[in-house]
């Protein structure tokens, strides 16, 4: 099946207001954060939060996934390894070896808890020089590795003593260099192409939309986002298209007929269609289903959820009951 | 943060007499550089008159560096490594071969020279495409390293670029990034990107340069060559944060602290978002700002006390 995770939302679970609404912002994943976005004296009380705050998240449909902290691998993991957790979003790795740590515990932590080995992914973040220079390494140390960032991040600046926005494309080799490798390992690129103009705001849903448009031309399917407000550009803006749903299937008419009379290569108003063409075609309708499949099934789940919250006194749309 | 200031690394032709333009520019590192013309300058200085030079750029307070070219090495180290030297800058590495056999060669003159053991460095300078390739690995050749730096010239002239073309974007801007990420991956500091003044070493416009300098520092090079004396002053500006930046790193500074007391680590200032990385690097900047006015201000205690 291929997954859909066109917002991937970080929510900081030790925050109650945050982590309430987070079901009801669409994002199609969304990310319990132990790491950042929770101080080192709460560590442990985040941890312990994972495990009921799952079934919270996830009424609206997403998908849930964890990132850990790269000093507590072994007890993050512990705490937050439960069904509902499809993947481990594994900061600052900076090896193979720290991929494949995380990979031997999920295993006998899948086999420990009911969960089918090999299921919950690992997402290394690329988070330093030293990250990129390895990243081929890192891209191929484990088969749990599906999809991979490239290097940019504010981690990386750190890492390089520099200003992560500063009006021109710094990162050219940071972008580039992880995506390549990524590419070659055979795993999913989701590093995002530079936008010019961006300033680092978090709520700008006209940057959420540039972001958008520029992953979607660069047929990239995944974005994570820290703002709420920059949910529905993602998710509207990576799905594709009704022209270019048409277009895909005009596509493999002209492509199949072409086929048909033993020729390979046709233009159509002004444009080239080749194998290429026709194979892209293919790929834009399978994702352009599966998007639809995924709102579906959160507008499915989004229902099921108000009609539980609806009080049973008051009048309820859901007034079917057997 | 990173080990050293050397924000900017003026380029002196290596003579008896050391110009007075270069004892004045208040440059972080002088390179004394041999020059093309070596039968000419090794007729013209004697070893002691280069020792004596050495020490004359050292007073200064410049941290001094002579440049090595590969294609004489071992005379060219013989001639000019004396006591008073922080290290060499090996022009156009190849292979962390180029490395080791310098490194080699700098013990035993440690040796003879009365100058301390192991202490020499070196910075690897990276001029073509086979140096890019191989850069991880020189830079984790000898532990005398401490950085790599960009050697724009000789990349040009082995990449078959032409220095004339007026083109909108650098285009050594992967082979930089490559080499930046190479030398920070193994814990050097990166150096150089001027483009395109150190191409056409034209006399740099003083816009023109700023703007270079500022985009080399926000791409993380730490400094750069400087091919004339007038670059020094922007360099060592440009590569340090402004009073501005400085302002902001304090605010970035007291707002996370105050979200910590809170119980958050993950607080907004001004529409952006500030968490454990943001703070971490707004306290590096603070520490590298003051870091750098501490080197001016030793800098300007030996100028004036000279």
């Amino acid at each position: 099946m291929i997954r859909v995770n066109r917002s991937v939302m970080f929510v900081p679970i030790n925050n109650p207001r945050f982590v309430e609404k987070a079901w009801t912002r669409g994002s199609d994943a969304i990310i319990l954060d132990l790491e950042d976005s929770v101080p080192m004296s709460e560590k442990e009380k985040a941890r312990a939060l994972v495990h009921e705050t799952i079934p919270k998240v996830a009424k609206g449909g997403a998908v849930i996934f964890v990132r850990i902290n790269k000093e507590f691998i072994k007890a993050d993991l512990e705490a937050a390894i439960w069904p509902g957790i499809s993947r481990v979003i594994l900061p600052k790795a900076q090896t193979a070896d720290d991929v494949r740590l995380v990979d031997a515990l999920l295993t006998s932590l899948e086999k420990e808890r009911g969960i089918e080995v090999g299921a919950v992914e690992i997402f290394p973040l690329v988070e330093s020089a030293l990250a990129v220079a390895n990243s081929y390494a890192i891209a191929t140390s484990s088969p749990r590795v599906k999809v991979m960032p490239d290097g940019w991040g504010y981690d990386t600046s750190l890492d390089l003593e520099i200003e992560m926005f500063a009006g021109f494309d710094q990162y050219v080799y940071i972008r580039e260099e992880p995506t390549l490798a990524e590419i070659a390992a055979g795993v999913e690129a989701m590093g995002g192409p530079y936008i010019p103009g961006t300033t680092g705001k978090v709520d700008q849903k006209e940057e959420g939309k540039a972001l958008a448009t520029a992953l979607h031309d660069a047929h990239i399917h995944e974005s994570i986002i820290l703002h709420p407000a920059l949910v529905e550009p993602l998710v509207a803006g990576l799905a594709p298209t009704t022209e270019e749903i048409d277009w895909a299937r005009k596509v493999l008419d002209i492509y199949e007929r072409l086929q048909q009379e033993e020729e390979s290569v046709a233009e159509v108003d002004g444009k080239v269609i080749d194998i290429y063409e026709y194979q892209h075609a293919q790929e834009l309708l399978e994702w352009a289903e599966a998007c639809a499949a995924k709102d579906r099934r959160k507008a499915i789940a989004v229902a099921k959820a108000l009609s539980e919250q609806e009080p049973a006194s008051g009048p309820s749309v859901n007034s079917k009951q057997s | 943060m990173s080990k050293y200031v050397r924000r900017s690394l003026l380029t002196v032709p290596l003579s008896s007499l050391l110009p007075e333009w270069a004892l004045k520019a208040g440059s972080d590192v002088v390179v004394l550089d041999l020059g093309p013309d070596t039968t000419q300058k090794r007729q013209n200085s004697s070893q002691s008159q280069i020792a004596l030079a050495i020490r004359a750029a050292a007073e200064t307070g410049a941290e001094v560096f002579v440049r090595i070219r590969p294609e004489s090495t071992w005379a060219d180290l013989e001639l000019t490594v004396w006591p008073g030297l922080t290290g060499v800058v090996l022009a156009r590495v190849q292979s962390p071969e180029d490395v080791a056999e310098a490194s080699q060669q700098l013990t035993k003159l440690e040796q003879h020279r009365g100058i301390p053991k192991e202490s020499l460095l070196i910075d690897a300078e990276i001029g073509s495409a086979m140096g890019a390739l191989n850069s991880l690995d020189i830079a984790r050749s000898s532990p005398r390293l401490c950085a790599l730096t960009v050697g724009e010239t000789s990349l040009y002239h082995d990449l078959h670029l032409d220095p004339e073309a007026a083109l909108d974007q650098d285009p050594l801007r992967f082979i930089k990034g490559q080499i930046l990420v190479n030398a920070r991956a193994s814990g050097l500091q990166a150096q150089g990107m001027s483009y395109p003044l150190s191409i056409t070493l034209a006399k740099a416009d003083e816009t023109q340069l700023k703007q270079a300098v500022r985009r080399a520092r926000d791409t993380g090079f730490k400094g750069a060559v400087c091919p004339h004396a007038s670059w020094v002053k922007i360099c060592n500006e440009g590569f340090r944060p402004s009073q501005d930046e400085l302002a902001y790193y304090v605010k970035v500074k007291e707002v996370f602290e105050d979200g910590l007391r809170r119980g958050l680590a993950s607080v907004p200032l001004e529409g952006r978002m500030v968490d454990v990385p943001v703070y971490r690097r707004a306290q590096v900047f603070l520490e590298w700002g003051e870091a750098c006015a501490r080197r001016d201000k030793e800098k300007q205690g030996r100028i004036a006390g000279s």
